[in-house]
């Protein structure tokens, strides 16, 4: 495989599917209507799709297991959007949506694939199944915490946020300053769960606890919802509607420690700083080139982890850093402008990726950044596999590569 | 004292052939932690083989039971099926003094929610559940008679 350029790979379609809550439509259904309108934007058609790419995880704990209900696969979408030229799938897990578009790239980039369709399909049920670990034998990640009521989603990773403020002296006023700019951005993007629902630091300081340091509002709302994009060559992507966000510079890693069911910040800062100097090691690119960042916000925390991890500001320093209008809109350093995860809901990395191609191409409207030529994504947690990726206007050339052996 | 609204439907843990050790000991109210015989490491939750020097030659020798809190929560809404009636309760990420890095995750008994704090001191304390069985808890150390 040494012989012959790798071709350059671009987002040349982008789509979502109504998100909300609950919706009646089995997320399947969501998803093929992702796909389409994001084929629609590459303009190809279904049958230009050679290669699938997906990271399949149900949402949450406690789902069930069918494909095209509880959650959506490579299964599910080859049959319920099938076409006639096919020849590669995959799926990635550990991984997120970033991850699963980093293996749709290679597919691209060495020729195996022209067009590969990248999705994913969140669903919320009906009742308090979401998320909920059941009594009875505690088995595997959960035998050392569910037995003390902790492990689920929302206590494993408020434990080590719960660190990050004693460590560091930061403060939840100071989040509030966070929150409160994702819900303003979600209240003017028509895509969001919480569209026109912004919030005041008052609400964000009022809002119910659910496990201190988290309150329901720096956790994102489970929804019935999808995203999907189209990668492609640069000469494929003449067909499109919007011009094409490059791929210049990713990474797909989460170095494993300890149990899922607790983790540690420490854990998560060491491995956040591997996925970083993976992620800067593909680029000429650094920190200071980048415009804007839609950084993983399924809980608040994460975007401090990010932000220190990708070189933005130092070790606890994140909580100063957002401080001071620099992660508005019109700030320095505009942050999760869609609204991210908190505003957009729970659907995983489309709120980070779609908004970063959508601003690249300066398609946002009220939340629109001024000239921005370098954008980048981050989603997942840094322990399970996180994804990483600078998408740009312009082709920005790779880094060099290491000399081979002698 | 035992965080309060201990229900049946509680999970219980399920010791396998790894963690077997760990549940004996605490059963007999010791807290016993997996140690590679050859590196001398500790591990938890146990391992199936030392990663450093890959020995599989590790056993569960007993701890002096004290920590430090490195990480703590206060549920409030709870997802974990029986404790809905215990709400509000703590729950903490202990570093155990026999090695940085070595934790184990209990309740924080013998306070109120939310009192104890980050850095704080703990020893353990062994609380038998509905199911019969022991479970290894942090109170602070001053508490411990």
């Amino acid at each position: 495989m040494r012989s012959g350029a790798l071709r350059r790979v671009v987002v040349s379609g982008t789509g979502y599917s109504r998100i909300a809550r609950h919706l009646d439509e089995p997320i399947g259904l969501l998803a093929v209507e992702a796909a389409q309108r994001a084929l629609d934007e590459a303009g190809l058609t279904v049958d230009d799709v050679d290669g699938l790419a997906n990271f399949p995880a149900a949402g949450h704990a406690g789902a069930g297991s069918v494909d095209g209900v509880d959650h959506v696969g490579t299964g599910y979408l080859s049959g319920a959007l099938p076409s006639r030229n096919l020849r590669w799938q995959a799926s990635v897990q550990p991984g997120d949506f970033i991850s699963s578009m980093i293996a749709g790239m290679h597919a691209i980039a060495t020729g195996t694939c022209e067009v590969v369709l990248v999705w994913r399909a969140m669903h919320n049920p009906r009742g308090r199944r979401y998320g909920q670990v059941t009594g009875g034998a505690a088995v595997g990640e959960y035998e050392f915490t569910a037995p003390y009521g902790v492990g689920d989603a929302v206590s494993r990773y408020a434990m080590p946020y719960s660190r990050y403020l004693g460590k560091y002296g930061a403060r939840r006023e100071q989040m509030a300053t966070f929150v409160v700019n994702n819900r303003r951005n979600a209240a003017v993007n028509p895509d969001a769960v919480f569209y026109q629902r912004p919030i005041t630091v008052e609400d964000y300081l009022g809002a119910r606890m659910i496990v201190e340091p988290f309150s329901i509002l720096d956790c994102d709302m489970p929804v019935d919802g999808a995203g999907a994009v189209v990668l492609t060559t640069e000469a494929n992507a003449r067909s499109a509607r919007y011009p094409a966000a490059h791929l210049s510079g990713h990474a797909t890693l989460g170095v494993a420690h300890g149990i899922p069911a607790n983790t540690i910040l420490e854990d998560h800062q060491q491995a956040a700083a591997q996925g970083a100097a993976a992620l800067w090691s593909t680029t000429t690119l650094t920190p200071s080139d980048v415009d804007s960042a839609n950084l993983y916000d399924g809980f608040s925390y994460f975007t401090y982890l990010y932000l220190e991890a990708l070189g933005f500001c130092g070790e606890g320093e994140a909580a100063d850093f957002i401080q001071g209008g620099r992660i508005a809109v019109d700030g320095k350093l505009p942050l999760n402008t869609s609204g991210g995860s908190l505003g957009m809901g729970r659907v995983h990395g489309p709120p980070q990726v779609i908004e970063s191609v959508r601003q690249l191409q300066g398609r946002c409207g009220e939340r629109q950044i001024v000239r921005p030529g370098v954008i980048l994504a981050v989603t997942g947690q840094p322990n399970y596999c996180a994804g990483y990726v600078l998408l740009t206007r312009e082709p920005v050339p790779p880094r060099p590569r290491r000399a081979e052996p002698a | 004292m035992p965080i309060a609204g201990a229900s049946p439907r509680r999970p219980v843990p399920q010791p396998d052939g790894v963690s077997a050790g760990y549940w004996d000991a605490a059963y007999d109210a010791r807290l016993a932690i997996q140690r590679c015989a050859r590196c001398r490491r500790w591990y938890h939750p146990p391992v199936l083989a030392c990663p450093p020097c890959r020995s599989r030659d590790l056993a569960f020798e007993n701890v002096g039971g004290r920590g430090t809190i490195h990480q703590r929560v206060v549920v409030h809404h709870t997802k974990l099926e029986g404790f809905e009636a215990s709400t509000p309760y703590s729950a903490a990420t202990i570093e155990l003094d026999e090695q940085p890095g070595l934790y184990v995750v209990a309740n924080l008994v013998d306070c109120r929610a939310g009192e104890a704090e980050i850095g704080q001191r703990v020893r353990v304390v062994f609380e038998r559940d509905d199911h019969g069985v022991m479970l290894p808890q942090f109170a602070p150390d001053e508490a411990v008679s």
